[in-house]
């Protein structure tokens, strides 16, 4: 067998008609368009499509940082974050000048090795602003200098702070660096899961326990025009294949979004909840 | 298959309700000094012209070896308070190759000791190297059997290894220790493939230190499961590969012709073999048993079961430990209860005879497992549940009720009675089958015969491509990478275009949201199995698992399903659910489907013959519907009527060996095209069963129809015993009889979707194939045709023209011409 047309027919006559790939265009176009997608990846002329996009700077190959600092006065609904510094906020589980914000965009929720982090946000509280940090990936090449950079922002006594990180961002996270045959930064870090003290203090009542729940329920803040994050992995996929930047900056907005809704929400835990370590992952 | 050429496969359920032609009585005494060679001197005397065959194994004496010098000392210490103070000879032998890194097969017969053949050398490696190691099983009861020796040993020496076993029922919060501190890791390839590979970073610290993997029971990996697993190990070596980990391969298996061959296939690399046993063992001795001739007319012989119960009382009576095997789970129901009414009437003694199947809950097997190894029973009747390395300690005794179909089963399970001291005796009674007067007649073939090839395709397409997806999944692709057989940029190609992989560069990733090892079933169809529900008085129990090829035949709304001698009537299919929802019942009678298959010649790979008789080998569309069924009523087998059935149509596309004949040749030779058609019914039948027996293989693994070759319409056998023709709906073809152009074809096709390499060898085989067919029809005993020869028929006098075996014969001596 030399070629796909001969091998498309032979899988067709044993299995049936092979199931639409979800694209409309017509085969050659989409090989165009891809082709023209990795052109503007790689764009030698000028910047990069895709940082100009969501408005960053490509630090690597392939790699745009989106960076924005949000003042501490910034609301979440009823909640500013200017509570947070400074005196400690009431609440507050640990000094939150010490704590470290995290949340990914991936390729879907199969989990395992299949699945890559290709925009990951952090937000760290400085004394007057919320910093944001995001790095997303123009392909998978980029990968290995995405982890880089996460592991140069990671201080030794962060405590990081994530809603579901603990069953998902985390393992991700840490299937990725093993990938690599980096070691993960976040391992041993102290991890304070939102998710279910939330749920646990709030949850009473409520539909679900999603991140956008709580936030419209405690913090009384409605999101205008977020993009489902289930429509995260799609939109990378349209920009992998051909070249669209598309909702990108919508995924990046949405991604933002959370970063700041945990921050707010981390004032509304009550003073019951206990940073535990996070276990040993992988060595 | 038309459903009249499928009743003879199947346990007659009017047997269920007839007497037992051997009431119970009276037992004599055990006489302690009585050993199973004087049995066979005594069943030989009695029973002389019953027995075709009878072959004596002398005694073999122990070889020994010492134990490695290199051992460790703690180990060897543990092996010596185990009572182990040194090696048989193979053991030795095995345990050299593993630890100078070189894979080793071990073959040897059933109980010679094979699992320390590898835990050995796994201990060993863990004990001087830190080396952990990973032991794969086909089935969970095997697991357990073979890692307790380990355990004790373990124990004995306080090695300080630690043994888990990940499976399917291991809690999740076990699930993170075991991949961080497991120095052995139990599992099957299911688990493997699914929850294993596809989550490698979270074992990475012990693929990193992998020094053993151990693949026991390797004969049990052949045809479409043995391909599944030859693809999962390509995974599991390429991600051995990204640990920097390159261990050594360490397989066992049962007696099979070519366990280099399979193995060296499953791993991809050379392996060494161990043949020789160095464990002794006492005399054995093996008859083959035909059951007398009760009408000499219709070639029918007494039962099976009902010789198979006279070897089996003697034998217990003698106070021999017994084994029965029978090859359904009801036969082993009905021979359990009527040795348990001989020998266990007395309530207050404890039973002797146990019933041991798949339906059993664990507990109450390994239960029974204890008690066989204790001794205190005397007899177990099993299905092939035993056949496998469960440990049940030695026996005298080993009786087969039937051929089990393959030459390697029928070996492997008389291989249970041995003993190393004293001898023992393997009795296989021939019931009224094909394949089992076949062998009665050509004992030679079994006793001689090398034992079946075990075949594997791990380049089948479909296959291939699942696990091409899930390698995608588990570590991006990069070019210059190898994958199986085919040409991996295509595959990847054709991957990337369904929208699963993206290119980037020189590297292929997965990129679908989407678990692809979770659609990949190793054990067949990516399809799934049904479930079947009891539903009765508002239960709701799963008490079976049926299969997606048998579920269209046997579970259609209306069916009587039976398990275990009680009847079920299906209420509800839910194709796609995969749910078939039945309740108890007493209906009187049972279904039997009627069902057409057409099929249409695609493409032939190679052709051989004339112009008017033909052989060839290629691929072909199957289509296969079930339009109705019959009632047939237990006991009397009268047919009471028919029920619609609505179910879609199986489609598929695989190879097959087919013989096509030309009217002109037909017509010179037959008087009427009928007689001809009658004839292919015939012949189809035993190449059928002549098919199985050359290639390696169940009945099962074939499908065989009779048609015209392009689809137009099939021959089935008619309540009149008659061939006819009919189309997909059963809709009457007679007229095509009388076309111009006439050219009935006997198909055997594979029955796994795309082939899983069955039918190029069968073709290689047509000369050897044509002639024990036709050999077998022409010195069959009966008149007219029956089981053993051309299929269940009606005399002639019944049925008009020319027997059925005639017809058979003659079609196949037509059929020579095509070589
Ligand atoms: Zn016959």
């Amino acid at each position: 067998m030399t070629d796909l047309a001969a091998l498309r027919e032979r899988l067709a006559r044993r299995h049936g008609p092979p199931p639409p790939s979800g694209r409309a265009l017509g085969e050659l176009a989409v090989r165009i368009e891809r082709l023209r997608g990795r052109a503007m990846v790689r764009g030698p002329a000028g910047r990069p499509p895709l940082a100009g996009a969501l408005a960053g700077v490509e630090t690597a190959p392939g790699l745009v940082l989106v960076e924005r600092a949000y003042p501490l006065w910034h609301r979440v609904g009823r909640v500013p974050l200017a509570g947070l510094p400074g005196v400690r906020a009431e609440g507050f589980p640990a000094d939150p000048l010490r704590c470290l914000f995290l949340d990914t965009e991936t390729t879907g929720l199969a989990g395992g090795t299949g699945t890559v982090a290709w925009m990951v946000g952090l937000g760290r509280l400085g004394t007057d602003a919320f910093g944001l940090r995001q790095w997303v990936m123009a392909g998978f090449a980029a990968e290995a200098a995405l982890l880089g950079a996460l592991a140069a922002e990671v201080r030794r006594d962060d405590v990081l702070v994530s809603f579901n990180g603990k069953s998902y961002d985390l393992p991700l996270l840490a299937t990725r660096f093993r990938m690599h045959g980096m070691p993960d930064p976040f391992a041993g870090l102290p991890h304070l899961d939102l998710r279910h003290p939330l749920r646990r203090r709030h949850g009473a009542g409520l539909p679900d326990g999603r991140l956008k729940t709580l936030e419209e329920a405690v913090l009384g803040h409605r999101r205008e025009r977020d993009l489902p994050g289930a429509e995260a992995p799609a939109a990378w996929l349209a920009w992998l294949r051909d070249g669209r930047v598309g909702l990108l900056p919508e995924v990046a907005r949405h991604n933002r979004a959370d970063l700041l809704a945990m921050a707010a929400l981390c004032q509304c835990l009550g003073d019951t909840e206990k940073i535990t370590p996070a276990t040993a992952r992988l060595a | 298959m038309p459903p009249s050429l499928q009743s003879p496969e199947a346990l007659d359920p009017g047997d269920l309700f007839a007497a037992s032609p051997y009431p119970p009585s009276p037992e004599t005494p055990a006489d302690p000094t009585a050993d199973a060679a004087d049995l066979a001197e005594a069943l030989c005397r009695t029973y002389g012209p019953r027995i075709v065959a009878r072959v004596d194994l002398p005694a073999r004496e122990a070889h020994w070896a010492d134990f490695p010098e290199a051992l460790d000392p703690a180990l060897a210490a543990a092996l010596r308070a185990r009572g182990i103070a040194r090696l048989y000879r193979h053991q030795r032998e095995a345990v050299d190759h593993a630890l100078a890194g070189r894979h080793v097969v071990i073959a040897t017969p059933t109980a010679s000791g094979k699992s320390l053949c590898y835990h050995l050398p796994a201990l060993q490696r863990f004990r001087t190297q830190g080396k952990k190691a990973l032991y794969l099983f086909p089935t969970k009861a095997l697991a357990q059997d073979q890692v307790a020796d380990l355990l004790e040993i373990n124990r004995a020496g306080a090695l300080g290894l630690r043994t888990c076993t990940f499976d399917g029922d291991t809690p999740g919060d076990a699930r993170q220790a075991i991949r961080q501190h497991g120095d052995l890791v139990v599992t099957n390839p299911d688990m493997l493939h699914q929850g294993i590979l596809p989550h490698h970073t979270k074992w990475a610290r012990f693929f990193e230190n992998l020094g053993t993997v151990v693949i026991d029971e390797l004969h049990t990996y052949r045809g479409v499961f043995g391909s599944h697993l030859a693809n999962v190990l390509r995974r599991l070596r390429r991600i051995l590969r990204f640990y920097g980990a390159d261990p050594t391969y360490i397989l066992c298996s049962a007696t099979i012709a070519n366990p280099e061959e399979l193995a060296a296939g499953l791993i991809d690399a050379p392996v060494e073999a161990v043949r020789e046993s160095g464990a002794p063992q006492g005399a054995r001795s093996l008859l083959l048993w035909n059951p007398p001739v009760i009408n000499a007319d219709l070639g029918l012989r007494a039962s099976a079961r009902s010789q198979t119960l006279r070897v089996a009382r003697q034998a217990v009576a003698r106070g021999l430990k017994t084994i029965v095997f029978a090859n359904s789970r009801l036969e082993t129901e009905v021979i359990t209860k009527y040795l348990k009414d001989v020998f266990d009437a007395d309530p207050r003694r404890p039973p002797r005879v146990a019933g041991y199947r798949g339906g059993y809950l664990p507990t109450e097997r390994r239960d029974k497992e204890r008690k066989l190894r204790d001794g205190s029973l005397d007899c177990v009747v099993s299905t092939s549940a035993l056949e496998l390395g469960v440990d049940i300690g030695a026996l005298d005794v080993c009786i087969l009720n039937g051929y089990p179909g393959t030459v390697a089963g029928a070996w492997q399970r008389l291989g249970r009675a041995g003993r190393r001291n004293r001898p023992a005796l393997g009795v296989l009674v021939a019931s009224s089958q094909l394949l089992d007067q076949y062998i009665a007649r050509h004992p030679e073939f079994f006793l001689e015969a090398s034992p079946e090839r075990a075949r594997i395709a791990p380049d089948q397409l479909l296959i291939l491509m699942e696990h091409v997806r899930c390698a995608a999944f588990e570590l991006p692709f990069v070019v210059g990478e190898k994958f199986g057989g085919e040409d991996l940029p295509t595959l990847l190609a054709y991957l990337e275009e369904q929208g699963v992989l993206h290119r980037e560069g020189a590297s292929w990733h997965w990129i679908a949201d989407s678990y692809p090892a979770n659609a990949v079933n190793l054990r067949g169809g990516a399809d799934g199995n049904f479930t079947v529900i009891d539903v009765t008085d508002g239960r709701k129990d799963v008490i079976a698992e049926v299969d997606l090829s048998s579920a269209a035949l046997t579970l259609y709304e209306g069916a009587i399903y039976l398990l275990q001698a009680a009847p079920y009537q299906v209420e509800r299919l839910d194709w796609t659910g995969r749910k078939a929802f039945v309740t108890a019942t007493r209906a009187d009678y049972y279904t039997d489907a009627i069902d057409y298959t057409k099929l249409k010649i695609l493409d032939d790979f190679e052709r051989g013959g004339t112009a008017e008789a033909a052989c060839a080998h290629g691929e072909v569309h199957v289509v296969r519907r079930v339009a109705g069924y019959k009632k047939i009523r237990f006991g009397s087998h009268e047919n009471i009527g028919y029920g619609p059935v609505s179910l879609p149509d199986q489609e598929m596309h695989t190879t097959a060996v087919w013989w096509q004949l030309t009217e002109g040749l037909l017509d010179r030779r037959f008087a009427d095209r009928q007689t001809a058609l009658d004839g292919f019914l015939g012949a189809a039948y035993a190449l059928h069963h002549m098919a199985a027996l050359l290639s390696m293989a169940d009945l099962r693994d074939f499908g065989r129809a009779v048609g015209d070759g392009s689809g137009t319409w099939s021959a089935v056998t008619g309540p009149d015993g008659r061939g006819s023709l009919r189309g997909l709906g059963g809709q009457d073809l007679g007229q095509a009889l009388a076309a111009p152009r006439f050219r009935p074809t006997v198909f055997l096709y594979d029955n796994q979707p795309g082939g899983i390499g069955l039918a190029a060898p069968l073709y290689d085989l047509r000369g050897e194939l044509l002639a024990r067919s036709l050999s077998l029809v022409r010195d069959c005993g009966c008149r007219e045709g029956c089981p053993a020869c051309v299929g269940p028929v009606l005399p002639a006098s019944a049925r008009g023209g020319l027997a059925a075996r005639e017809a058979a014969l003659a079609v196949l001596e037509l059929m020579r011409g095509a070589e």
